[in-house]
């Protein structure tokens, strides 16, 4: 079993996908360079051929792949969380990149504090297309948190790190889109939330997110979509 | 890998960079939506939104916690970062030649509609069976019906049950037509800053975190906003179901009513419509050809009436004509000073409110025996019984309750056909004018009536029986009760 497995889930990124392959390697030989073993796993979920052409390369370099049929973010996560034997989980999208030392700084911050604990970057840095902007991930145990606030926006995206029995037990729910339910991950991050598991930040890190003229977050918005699903509190 | 360290000179310009890339245009794009959404920008505004964007410390609300910045540790991995994945990124160059200070931070300072949200907390807490939503709490018709429905639903599930929301505004002039104890949120996010588009987003909060069984939209914009939004998933959570009225015009004559500008488009996700009258729902229906399940849908609810009074026999004169309503042009108020004209012999004594320009144009040249008494909160604290008839003069209306209490108190009614009224007052139960906009039929009605003692006493006591049958308490809940209507419990 390695110490952290790297989930990346790819499905018609393309070309870009590449530079998130990378960085989590980058990232992996870096811990490695710490005795920190590292697994990337990539979950292709109905990616389309321009993303396909990109695994053998991949598999040569180390990554496990899988495939799958979901067609859902969160389940494509679910699978290739529970085939990847790790200790702890990072998750990481097909088009978004991590800065320098997230897996060692979080890795550290998670091996001091054994609570059940989901751990953020201080910061995410969306770019690409519409403006730039900060995300500041809150620390629920900051004395201004106020959990009642997770109702009306959701205040951690899903590249987090976390114990991975966290999400062998509570797993992404899907998503349905056509039914007006959305934000796998926010839904994740409320369920957690309502399960006892704190989210924290581990100060000093930072993630860069792309923003696309057409996402899945955008798709949902347009979709008038809710986060809480029928038959869930 | 080269460190991009700015000099001083270098920072102000990426500043202005930033300024003028990132944050105006940002503000601009802010603004604009609230102009397409709310039609109006007080010139305040701007200055606010930008001064709130570029000092995000200095004009906060009251409640509001201090804005957060990214630490300097973040902002040197960010520049750190940068550099070394523009090589492959054409999307991080641009951040080069801006300040990364200056770039807006989400969450920020804490929004209005966190503030409102905070503030609602306290009133979550308790479970909510059924949730009625209404734009404000005045004194008008449809809040009577949305109190009514409020009563039967704590007469149903006991009281603390059923949670009232005011979503469009803080006006709560009413609150003395609440039951004791009633749960009554008012989604309020400090010095008048939420939009229209946080109500909507405090409305679907609401429908997640509480879970009723069933909501009920009684002219609530945001109501109706969110149900356009979000009614599919919104359909999914709870029973959704909203009252129409009538048409609505605004000063143009242009239709504004909700069942003209949105009933189409939700339909398919509410479970029932509401009218307090058939005619405007069978309308409805023949306008768009509803299939029979959406059909199936539209129900009239005959609201409560108070029980019957006897009439009381006032004195023989002078003859007193009672009107009461809104000082609007839907309510024909302008036809008053004519017709008083017409009838010296009758005194008018007319309780209502409106806009000050509105009330001065309407009654511009009333003579002596017409009196404007001005607002009044109950139809009982108007003294039906010292009165000979009940005037109303509505060009469009459903079927207004006021007409109700002046049929239980005994009054005879002279009314235009306006609306649902016609499913009321008929040649037996009252006296009719078919053509509403003309001063002279309401004046051949009223001396018809004045000529008749008889037909009045016996008209009137035939609309009080009327009234008496068909508007109780246990009639308007099972109308609300029936088929997956807003108080039906089969199969929640």
């Amino acid at each position: 079993m390695s110490e952290i497995g790297v989930i990346l889930p790819v499905h018609r990124e393309g070309l870009l996908a590449e530079a998130s392959f990378a960085c989590a390697l980058d990232a992996a030989r870096a811990a490695a360079g710490h005795g920190i073993g590292v697994t990337i796993t990539v979950v292709a979920d109905r990616a389309d051929a321009a993303t396909r052409a990109l695994l053998p390369g991949w598999a040569a370099r180390g990554a496990t792949l899988l495939e799958s049929e979901a067609g859902d973010l969160g389940l494509a996560r679910n699978a290739a969380i529970a085939a990847t034997p790790a200790r702890f989980i990072a998750l990481l999208d097909g088009d978004d990149l991590w800065a320098e030392g997230w897996l060692t700084a979080a890795l550290a911050a998670a091996r001091a504090d054994p609570r059940r604990i989901v751990w953020h970057p201080e910061a995410s840095l969306y770019f690409g297309a519409g403006d730039p902007r900060w995300l500041l991930h809150p620390d629920m145990e900051h004395p201004e948190f106020d959990p009642a606030q997770l109702w009306l926006r959701n205040s951690w995206n899903a590249l987090c790190f976390a114990p991975r029995e966290i999400f062998l037990d509570i797993p992404y729910r899907p998503t349905d889109l056509s039914g007006g339910f959305g934000y796998e991950d926010w839904n994740w991050n409320m369920n957690t939330l309502r399960q006892g598991v704190l989210h924290k930040v581990v100060p000093g890190t930072l993630h860069l997110l792309r923003q696309k003229a057409v996402s899945l977050v955008r798709s949902t918005a347009a979709a008038g979509a809710l986060v809480i699903q029928p038959g869930t509190g | 890998m080269r460190r991009f360290l700015p000099s001083p000179g270098t920072r102000l310009r990426l500043r202005l960079a930033t300024l003028y890339r990132v944050v105006l245009p940002g503000v601009l794009e802010g603004l604009a939506a609230r102009m397409r959404r709310e039609g109006r920008l007080p010139p305040s505004l701007l200055a606010r939104a930008l001064a709130r964007r570029l000092f995000p410390g200095l004009m906060r609300c009251k409640g509001e916690a201090a804005p957060q910045r990214p630490s300097a540790e973040v902002i040197a991995a960010a520049r750190t970062a940068i550099a070394r994945f523009v090589p492959t990124e054409p999307d991080l160059a641009r951040l080069r030649d801006l300040d990364l200070n200056g770039l807006l931070v989400v969450p920020g300072p804490i929004t209005a509609r966190g503030l409102a949200w905070r503030r609602a907390q306290p009133l979550l807490e308790a479970p909510v069976r059924r949730m009625i939503l209404v734009p404000w709490l005045g004194h008008g018709g449809a809040e009577r019906v949305a109190l009514n429905a409020f009563r039967a639903a704590e007469a149903q599930d006991g009281p603390g049950r059923t949670l009232l929301v005011v979503t469009d505004s803080r006006r709560v002039e009413a609150p003395g037509w609440l039951p004791e104890g009633a749960r009554l949120l008012v989604l309020e996010g400090g010095e008048g800053l939420l939009l229209m588009e946080d109500r909507v987003a405090l409305v679907a909060a609401l429908v997640q975190r509480l879970r009723p069984a069933a909501v009920l939209n009684v002219n609530s914009r945001a109501g109706w906003e969110a149900l356009l939004r979000h009614g599919r998933p919104l359909s999914a959570l709870t029973r959704l179901s909203a009252y129409v009225f009538c048409e609505d015009h605004d000063a143009l004559g242009r239709r504004v009513d909700y069942a003209y500008l949105h009933l189409r488009a939700v339909l398919p996700h509410l479970a029932a419509v509401y009218s307090d009258h058939a005619a405007f729902l069978d309308a409805f229906a023949a306008a768009h050809a509803l299939p029979p399940d959406e059909r199936a849908k539209l129900r009239p609810v005959p609201q409560p009436a108070p029980a019957p009074t006897p009439p009381l026999a006032p004195p023989d004169k002078p003859f007193r004509v009672l009107w009461a309503g809104r000082i609007t042009a839907q309510k024909g108020p302008d036809l008053l000073p004519a017709i008083a004209r017409a009838l010296p012999g009758m005194r008018f004594e007319v309780h209502g409110a409106g806009a000050r320009d509105e009330v001065r144009a309407a009654l511009r040249g009333a003579p002596p025996n017409l009196t404007l008494h001005g607002s009044f909160g109950d139809f009982a604290a108007l003294g039906a019984g010292r009165h000979h008839a009940f005037l109303y003069t509505a060009r469009w209306d459903g079927l207004p309750n006021v007409l109700l209490e002046a049929g239980a108190a005994g009054l005879p009614i002279v009314t235009s056909l306006a609306g649902g009224i016609g499913e009321l007052v008929s040649d037996a139960t009252g006296w009719p004018v078919a053509t509403g906009e003309d001063p002279a039929a309401y004046v051949a009605a009223l001396r018809a009536l004045r000529a008749d003692p008889a037909a009045a006493t016996a008209r009137a006591a035939r609309l009080s029986a009327l009234i008496a049958e068909r508007h109780s308490v246990a009639a308007h809940a099972a109308a609300l009760r029936a088929g997956s209507g807003f108080l039906w419990d089969g199969a929640s």
